[in-house]
């Protein structure tokens, strides 16, 4: 569990300082922004649009957990809550992620 | 007890960012049909950007984003033994720097709108 | 089997009951009498004989091959540990942790011609029940995933004995312990609260939960 939290969490870091320097663009007026936005137009961007959801979700599901336990809550039932954890992290994915990339690639 | 503080703040920051986050997720993919369609410009979400209320939120998002990333990034140097006071030392300067550097630009998106 | 940086491998016949030590020993007396490894009272309270069985650190003498759910095993010495010989590792970073974290009693009154009796069902007595049972037998800190990365961090075993001595009303020393477990990168932040120290704890005891008590009442500098 060490590992996932620590390379979900260095790629989201990485994601947030690519986003703010696109969003950087706007203080350049709006025809550069959308120049700078251009790029996100290419399909693949939307599955890394559902790879970003998923990495958001496996994140907080198991941030969440921690913080739980961390707080001295639920150490006996530690299986179930990580469970439960997967399932709803799993199920809010699929509920988010599906409608993402239909809405994005199926819907052109 | 600054060390405690951190604990703290990566743990509260992190509840805030999963309300923060959420929001954000439902407004920006889900509610803006250009973005869902991938044809995301200025003209769609100008109505929103240029409200007040929305940039406060956005960059209160911006900074509790970029202090929840990098100290967890300084926890993962931390879990390093190898790395010494005087190195840690550095990191922790050059990651505020980061911080600090983003933090203006996101506020600078903003400012001539 | 681990030996000296190889894998060599012994088929033995063990009765349904056995031990990973018995298997051990019937090795070391049938076929190869070098075969290095430690024990002493055979009934897991000493804490000598902790080796990694497919992967998992845990007592040889508490361990039956027959409820792995497998023919083979491996059987490796203790990570985070140097090995000397075999399965025999050195114990030396271990209590090297567990002096930082000053384990001894340092009683408020010294002198005293009785030691304080502490009820069962006072707050560290019912604290101590479940904490006190510690063998030192390494199997925390193996399995301890911050050992793997961090040769500063305590470990759980050490922590889960400052916190009995922190907790004891009758304890005197307090602020160098305290500063000790607040450190930075040796100290209690460093653990990400996944629990493998708790589950692989042949004593049962749930370090998770000793650690993040004094998370907590450092954070909050109040009960622990």
């Amino acid at each position: 569990m060490i590992p996932l939290q620590r390379w979900t969490g260095i790629a989201l870091l990485i994601y947030l300082l690519l986003h703010i320097r696109t969003i950087h663009t706007l203080s350049e007026g709006p025809q550069a922004f959308d120049r700078a936005l251009a790029v996100f137009r290419h399909p693949l961007f939307k599955l890394g649009e559902v790879a970003l959801l998923a990495t958001v979700i496996a994140h907080a599901a198991n941030g969440l957990t921690l913080t739980l336990f961390d707080l001295g809550y639920g150490h006996r039932a530690r299986r179930r809550i990580r469970m439960v954890a997967a399932v709803a992290g799993g199920a809010l994915f699929l509920a988010g992620g599906v409608p993402l990339f239909l809405g994005g690639v199926m819907g052109r | 007890m600054s060390t405690a503080i951190h604990w703290w703040l990566q743990r509260l920051t992190g509840a805030l960012l999963l309300l923060l986050l959420a929001g954000h997720f439902w407004v920006e993919h889900f509610l803006t049909q250009e973005l869902r369609r991938g044809e995301l410009s200025y003209q769609a979400i100008a109505g929103r950007i240029t409200h007040p209320a929305w940039q406060a939120i956005d960059i209160a998002f911006l900074i509790v984003a970029l202090y929840h990333g990098l100290a967890g990034v300084r926890n993962i140097v931390l879990d390093y033994s190898r790395v010494g006071p005087r190195a840690l030392r550095l990191l922790t300067w050059a990651l505020a720097a980061v911080g600090a550097m983003w933090a203006w630009w996101g506020i600078e998106a903003f400012r001539g709108l | 089997m681990q030996r000296g940086g190889g894998a060599v491998s012994y088929s033995v016949v063990l009765a349904p009951r056995m031990t990973v030590l018995d298997a051990l020993f019937i090795v070391q007396r049938t076929i190869d009498s070098t075969l290095a490894f430690r024990c002493a009272c055979r009934v897991g309270m000493c804490g000598t004989c902790a080796v990694r069985i497919n992967g998992r650190p845990g007592l040889a003498c508490r361990t039956r091959p027959s409820e792995l759910g497998r023919p083979a095993m491996d059987v490796a010495p203790l990570a985070h540990l140097p090995v000397i010989r075999d399965l025999v590792v050195s114990m030396e970073p271990f209590f090297a942790q567990w002096k930082r974290a000053r384990p001894r009693f340092r009683p408020k009154q010294p002198e005293a011609a009785a030691t304080a009796a502490i009820p069962p069902d006072s707050e560290f007595g019912l604290l101590a029940a479940g904490k006190r049972d510690c063998i030192t037998c390494g199997v925390c800190f193996a399995a301890c995933g911050v050992r793997t990365t961090s040769g500063e961090y305590l470990g759980p075993a050490a922590v889960n004995r400052a916190l009995l001595r922190i907790a004891d009303p009758r304890e005197s020393g307090g602020p160098e312990r305290l500063a000790v477990l607040n450190e930075e990168r040796g100290g209690v932040w460093r653990c990400h609260t996944t629990f493998d120290c708790t589950e692989m704890c042949p004593k049962g005891i749930d370090l998770t939960d000793s650690i993040a008590r004094l998370k907590r009442g450092l954070a909050a500098r109040g009960r622990l």
